[in-house]
C-alpha cells in the first residue's frame, strides 16, 4: 500500500500540535506534559506549609520573613506519557477501500507524531484477529518513529479483528500512564466495550477514532443487492446478507448508524473517553486541526 | 351474448408473458456487492419497518400486475367485443302460400289454395302449441306479410281471422311473385333468424329445391286443365278471322270441344238491321302441355299437329259482332279460363259534316285518311257527310262539323267545329265563333312560312306538325280572338291554327285556304286533320281485352265515365283514367259525350295464360338461406380494456414506487 500522505510537509504541519493529555496521569519521569503533582521544574506552581520531613533549602525564606511560618514553595511537574495506537487491521478497514486503511494509517501517523514529538512513548499496536502486534516496541523518538511508520505500507489489512481481546491481552498496557487510541471503524460483533472499560481500568486516558467511508455513512446503492462483507470467509458466509435496498431500508440504516454512533458517544461520555467518527472524504488535517482540537485532544 | 376476439392472432401478444416470465428467471436477484462490513446493515434490519403482511405479497402482486398487463395488452390487439346474436329460434316459421290464379285450380268443390291455408292452419297450431312464432307471406303478384304472430291468445285469434279472411277472399287471379315473397321472407324473418323454417305451399312443381326451404306441393294428381289462351279478330276480305289458341293440361290426352257463339253477328246499327247469334265448333285433340291453335277462316286450311282449321260457311260468316264467346266444354279443375270474349266487333261511327262553298278534294283526302288512321287507332269509323254546294249547312246530328270558306250565321251546339279559312269576304264570322276577321293579309305572290304560335310546344295537334314546311301566300287575318284559343301556328303575329277545347265549345280554325299554302302536297295535310279530330276525340279504349293486373287507359268525350264492376260503380273522374283489374271477366264502361250521346264499351279480362298451365314446373328456387347469417351485434371493448390496461399501469406503477420506499 502506498502511503502518498506520510511526507514531510505532512509532518511539518503537525510540528505545532501536541497532545492534550489530562493532568492526572503519572507517567514516567521527562517528558512534556504538565501534570497535577509536583516536581522539580523551574515553574512555580503552589506553595505549601513546612512538614516534618521535608527537605530545609526548599523553604521560601521571603515568606517566612513576612508570615514567620515555613512555607515551601512547589514547582509543577511535566511527565513522559506513553501512547499506544490500537490500528484495526481487520479486512474492514481496507481489503476493498484502501483509501480507508490509507485514512487510518495516516491518523495513527499523525497521532504517533505528536506522541514522540512531545517526547512520549509510543506504541502502534496493529489488531489482527485476538491479537495486537506490536512490531516496533516503544518508539521514542522521531528517528524510531519515522523508521517504524516506513514500515506501515507492508500492513496487511484482512481478516477480523477482536478489539476487546487484542486490547485486554496486550502485555504493555501499564497504568495511569498515558493515552490509549483504538482507530477502527468498531463494526464488528467483538465487545470493544470491554476494551475500553479494560484500559479506563488502567486509568489510561481512551480515544477511540472511528474511521468510516462516506459509503459507509451514506450507502448509495439500492435494489436488490448481495452485500459482500470484506471479512467474510466466502459467499455463504454468515456476514453476507441479501437485501432489498429501498429507500425505507436506507432510512433504518442511516438511523441504525446515528444510534450506533450516539450509542459509542454515550459510552465514552461516561467513561470520559474521546470519541470521534471521521469520514474519509475528510482531510486528514482537518480532522487534527478540527475535530481533534475540538475534542480536547490536541492543543 | 358472448365474448369474442376479433382478431385472435393479437392473442400471439401473450408471448409477451413468457418473455417477462423468462425475464424473471433468468435475471440476477441479487447484485454482488462488496461492502467493508454489513455490521450496521445488520443493525438497520432492526429498525426496519414491519411490513403490513400485504407488503409481503407485494412482489408477486407486482408480478401479477405485470402479468395482467401483458394480458390486457394482448387482448387489446386481440380487440375484445362482445358479440350479440340475434335471436336464432328454429320455433319460428314462415309459411309462403302462393296465391296465384292457378291456386284456382280445385278437387271436390275444394282449391288449391284452400287446401294451402288448411294445411297452414293445421301446422300453426302446432308451432303455437310449443310458443313458436308465425309468420304468414301470401305471395300474390306483391307479396306480403301477416304480422309475424306468436301464440298469446289475441294474436293467435287475429292470425287465425286472417287465415279466414283469405279463404273467403280466395287467391289472387295473378300471377305469384314467389321470388318476391322469398325475398321478404328472406328480408323480414330470416335475416334476422337464419334458423326459422320455411315452407312454400305451392302447386308449381321446382326441379331443384334449396335444402333448407321445405315446399308443399298443393296440386291434386287428378287436377287438369282446358284452356282458353288467347283468341283474337281479324278482317280478311270483309269478314272476321277468328283464331284460338288451346292447350291442355294435366292430361295425357283429351278431346276438346271448341264452341263460338257469335252476338249481334251482321249487325249494321245506322240502317237499323239487328244482328244475328252464330255458333260453330270445333274439335280439337289435345295432349298434356301442348298448345293447339285453331282457325275459324272461310275456306278453312291446311292443318298439322298444332294447327286447326275450320271451315266459316257463307251462313256462318259475319263482318261485325257485339260480341264473340269462345269456350271448351271440360270438366276441368280449373274453369277461369274456360271462356274467352271478344268485343269490339262494332265500331263507333262519328259523323261528320262537311259544309264548303266549294268543296275541294284536298280536305276530303284529308278526311279520309284521318278515317284510316282513327279506325285503326282510335277505334271508330268517320261517317263523312257532304253537303252539297248551294245547299245549306245543317247544324245538329253531327258529332264533327267542317266549315270552309262559307261560315254559317251561328255555329252547331252539338259536336266539336272545324272552321276552314273564315274568309271575311265570304260571310259574317258567327258572333259566337269567340274571333274577329275582317280582312285578308296583302297578297303579293310571294310565299312565307309558318312559325310555331304560342301554343304549339307539346300541343296534341302539332306534335307532328313542322311549320317550317307549310307555306302560304295568302291568310285571313284574325284581329282578335278569345283567350281560350290556343295559338299553334302563326305569321308575324298573326294567328293562323287556333283551337280551343273546353266544356263550353271544341272548336279549331285554321285561318287560311289551302288553295294558297302548299298542304295538299304535304303530309301535314292529313295530320292536322288528324290531330284535330283525334285531340277532340281522342281513343277511348286501346283494347278490348286485356289480362288480369294489365294497365290500360281509358278517355272520354264527355265529363265523366262509368266503370262498371260486378255490380259495383264506380265513376273516373280525372281523364285518361289508368284502370287496373284484377278480377277476369267481362266489363262495361259507360259514358256521356258532351254532346248527350251514351257510348258503352265492353273488355274482357282474361286471367294471365301462364296461370292455365296448372301443373307447370319450375327450374328453380332461390335460396332465401343464402347470405342469411344471424345478425351480429358487436359491442366494442376496447375501450374497458384500455381503461384497465391504464389502470393496471397505475397500481403496477404504485406498488413499484412503494416497492423502492
Amino acid at each position: 500500500m502506498k502511503l502518498n500522505e506520510l511526507n514531510d510537509e505532512f509532518f511539518s504541519r503537525l510540528e505545532t500540535l501536541s497532545l492534550n493529555l489530562k493532568s492526572n496521569l503519572a507517567g514516567y519521569f521527562g517528558g512534556k506534559h504538565l501534570v497535577k503533582t509536583y516536581g522539580q521544574t523551574v515553574e512555580f506552581a503552589d506553595y505549601r506549609e513546612y512538614q516534618l520531613g521535608d527537605d530545609i533549602r526548599r523553604i521560601d525564606w521571603n515568606l517566612y520573613s513576612r508570615f514567620e511560618k515555613y512555607f515551601l514553595k512547589l514547582f509543577t511537574d511535566e511527565r513522559q506519557m506513553q501512547v499506544q495506537i490500537f490500528l484495526d487491521c481487520s479486512g474492514s478497514m481496507g481489503k476493498d477501500n484502501p483509501q480507508k486503511a490509507q485514512y487510518a494509517i495516516a491518523a495513527a501517523a499523525a497521532l504517533g507524531f505528536l506522541a514522540v514529538q512531545d517526547m512520549d512513548k509510543l506504541n502502534f499496536y496493529f489488531m489482527k484477529g485476538e491479537r495486537a502486534d506490536d512490531p516496533f516496541g516503544t518508539i521514542v523518538g522521531k528517528n524510531s518513529f519515522f523508521r517504524a511508520i516506513s514500515a506501515f505500507e507492508q500492513i496487511d489489512f484482512d481478516g477480523e479483528a477482536d478489539i476487546r481481546a487484542c486490547v485486554t491481552s496486550c502485555p504493555n498496557v501499564s497504568v495511569n500512564n498515558g493515552l490509549s487510541v483504538i482507530i477502527s471503524d468498531f463494526c464488528t460483533d467483538s465487545d470493544w466495550k470491554k476494551a475500553v472499560d479494560y484500559l479506563c481500568y488502567k486509568k489510561r486516558q481512551v480515544l477511540l477514532l472511528q474511521i468510516l467511508t462516506p459509503d459507509e455513512l451514506d450507502p448509495v446503492y439500492e435494489g436488490r443487492v448481495h452485500l459482500m462483507d470484506s471479512e467474510s470467509l466466502d459467499v455463504e458466509d454468515a456476514r453476507n446478507m441479501k437485501l432489498r435496498i429501498t429507500r425505507g431500508m436506507l432510512e433504518a440504516y442511516r438511523q441504525a448508524l446515528i444510534d450506533f454512533r450516539a450509542d459509542m458517544h454515550a459510552f465514552c461520555n461516561k467513561r470520559e473517553a474521546g470519541y470521534i467518527t471521521v469520514p474519509t472524504d475528510t482531510a486528514i488535517e482537518r480532522v487534527l486541526f478540527g475535530e481533534l482540537l475540538k475534542a480536547g485532544i490536541m492543543s | 351474448m358472448t365474448f369474442e376476439l376479433l382478431v385472435p392472432l393479437g392473442l400471439l401478444g401473450l408471448i409477451g408473458i413468457a418473455v417477462l416470465i423468462l425475464i424473471y428467471v433468468i435475471r440476477p436477484n441479487y447484485q454482488a456487492k462488496h461492502v467493508t462490513s454489513t455490521y450496521i446493515w445488520k443493525l438497520s434490519l432492526n429498525y426496519k419497518r414491519k411490513r403490513p403482511p400485504v407488503n409481503k405479497i407485494r412482489n408477486i402482486l407486482i408480478f401479477i400486475c405485470q402479468l395482467l398487463i401483458l394480458a390486457s395488452m394482448a387482448f387489446l390487439m386481440a380487440w375484445p367485443s362482445l358479440v350479440e346474436q340475434t335471436l336464432t329460434d328454429e320455433n319460428d316459421v314462415v309459411y309462403i302460400v302462393d296465391s296465384s290464379a292457378s291456386m284456382y285450380a280445385e278437387t271436390d268443390g275444394v282449391t288449391r289454395f284452400d287446401r294451402a291455408l288448411q294445411d297452414i292452419r293445421g301446422r300453426a297450431e302446432n308451432v303455437f302449441s310449443t310458443d313458436g312464432k308465425v309468420t304468414l307471406i301470401v305471395a300474390d303478384e306483391k307479396p306480403h306479410a301477416i304480422e309475424p304472430t306468436r301464440a298469446d291468445a289475441s294474436r293467435r285469434m287475429r292470425f287465425l281471422a286472417e287465415l279466414d279472411t283469405l279463404e273467403e277472399e280466395g287467391a289472387s287471379y295473378h300471377t305469384s311473385d314467389i321470388e318476391a315473397a322469398l325475398a321478404l321472407a328472406k328480408e323480414t324473418i330470416l335475416k334476422t333468424n337464419p334458423n326459422a323454417r320455411l315452407i312454400l305451399f305451392t302447386d308449381t312443381e321446382y326441379s331443384y329445391i334449396p335444402s333448407r326451404v321445405q315446399v308443399e306441393l298443393v296440386r291434386d294428381p287428378g287436377e287438369w286443365n282446358a284452356a282458353i289462351l288467347d283468341a283474337k279478330a281479324e278482317l280478311q276480305d270483309g269478314f272476321y278471322t277468328l283464331t284460338v289458341q288451346v292447350a291442355c293440361y294435366g292430361a295425357v290426352s283429351q278431346d276438346l270441344e271448341v264452341e263460338v257463339s257469335v252476338d249481334g253477328a251482321n249487325s249494321i246499327p245506322a240502317s237499323e238491321i239487328a244482328g244475328e247469334t252464330i255458333e260453330f265448333s270445333k274439335r280439337v285433340e289435345c295432349s298434356d302441355s301442348d298448345t293447339k291453335t285453331v282457325i275459324f277462316t272461310s275456306g278453312g286450311g291446311t292443318e298439322d299437329e298444332n294447327l286447326f282449321y275450320y271451315d266459316v260457311g257463307d251462313d256462318q260468316r259475319f263482318f261485325s259482332y257485339e260480341s264473340i264467346r269462345i269456350g271448351v266444354e271440360a270438366d276441368d279443375s280449373y274453369t277461369i279460363d274456360n271462356s274467352f270474349y271478344l268485343y269490339g266487333g262494332q265500331k263507333e261511327r262519328l259523323k261528320v259534316e262537311y259544309y264548303s262553298n266549294d268543296p275541294n278534294p284536298f280536305i276530303q283526302t284529308a278526311l279520309a285518311q284521318a278515317g284510316n288512321a282513327l279506325k285503326t287507332l282510335n277505334n271508330f269509323e268517320l261517317d263523312v257527310t257532304e253537303i252539297k254546294k248551294g245547299d245549306e249547312p245543317i247544324l245538329e246530328g253531327f258529332d264533327l262539323y267542317i266549315f270552309e270558306h262559307l261560315m254559317p250565321k251561328e255555329l252547331p251546339g252539338d259536336g266539336a267545329i272545324i272552321l276552314l279559312d273564315p274568309c271575311p269576304a265570304f260571310g259574317p264570322i258567327p258572333s259566337d265563333a269567340g274571333f274577329r276577321s275582317d280582312s285578308i293579309s296583302n297578297y303579293t305572290g310571294d310565299s312565307f312560312t309558318l312559325a310555331e304560335g304560342d301554343d304549339f310546344e307539346g300541343h296534341p295537334v302539332t306534335r307532328f306538325i313542322d311549320p317550317s314546311t307549310i307555306e302560304l301566300s295568302l291568310y285571313d287575318v284574325i284581329s282578335s280572338y278569345d283567350p281560350s284559343y290556343d295559338v299553334l301556328l302563326s305569321y308575324d303575329g298573326d294567328p293562323l291554327l287556333m283551337v280551343r277545347n273546353d266544356e263550353e265549345i271544341k272548336i279549331a280554325v285554321m285561318a287560311f285556304s289551302v288553295h294558297y299554302s302548299n298542304l295538299p302536297k304535304l303530309p301535314e295535310n292529313f295530320l292536322l286533320m288528324y290531330g284535330i279530330i283525334d285531340y277532340f276525340y281522342p281513343s277511348i279504349i286501346s283494347g278490348n281485352s286485356f289480362e288480369v293486373g294489365e294497365e290500360f287507359t281509358l278517355n272520354t268525350w264527355g265529363s265523366e265515365l262509368t266503370f262498371v264492376d260486378h255490380d259495383k260503380v264506380f265513376k273516373a273522374e280525372e281523364m285518361p283514367a289508368t284502370i287496373v283489374i284484377d278480377t277476369p271477366g267481362s266489363y262495361y264502361f259507360e259514358q256521356s259525350t258532351y254532346y248527350g250521346k251514351d257510348i258503352t264499351l265492353e273488355v274482357f279480362i282474361n286471367p294471365p295464360a301462364e296461370e292455365s298451365d296448372i301443373c307447370k314446373v319450375v327450374d328453380s328456387l332461390t335460396d332465401p338461406y343464402e347470405g342469411t347469417e344471424p345478425e351480429i351485434l358487436i359491442r366494442d371493448l376496447l375501450i374497458i380494456f384500455a381503461a384497465i390496461l391504464v389502470a393496471l399501469l397505475f397500481l403496477e406503477w404504485f406498488l413499484q414506487s412503494r416497492e423502492n420506499k
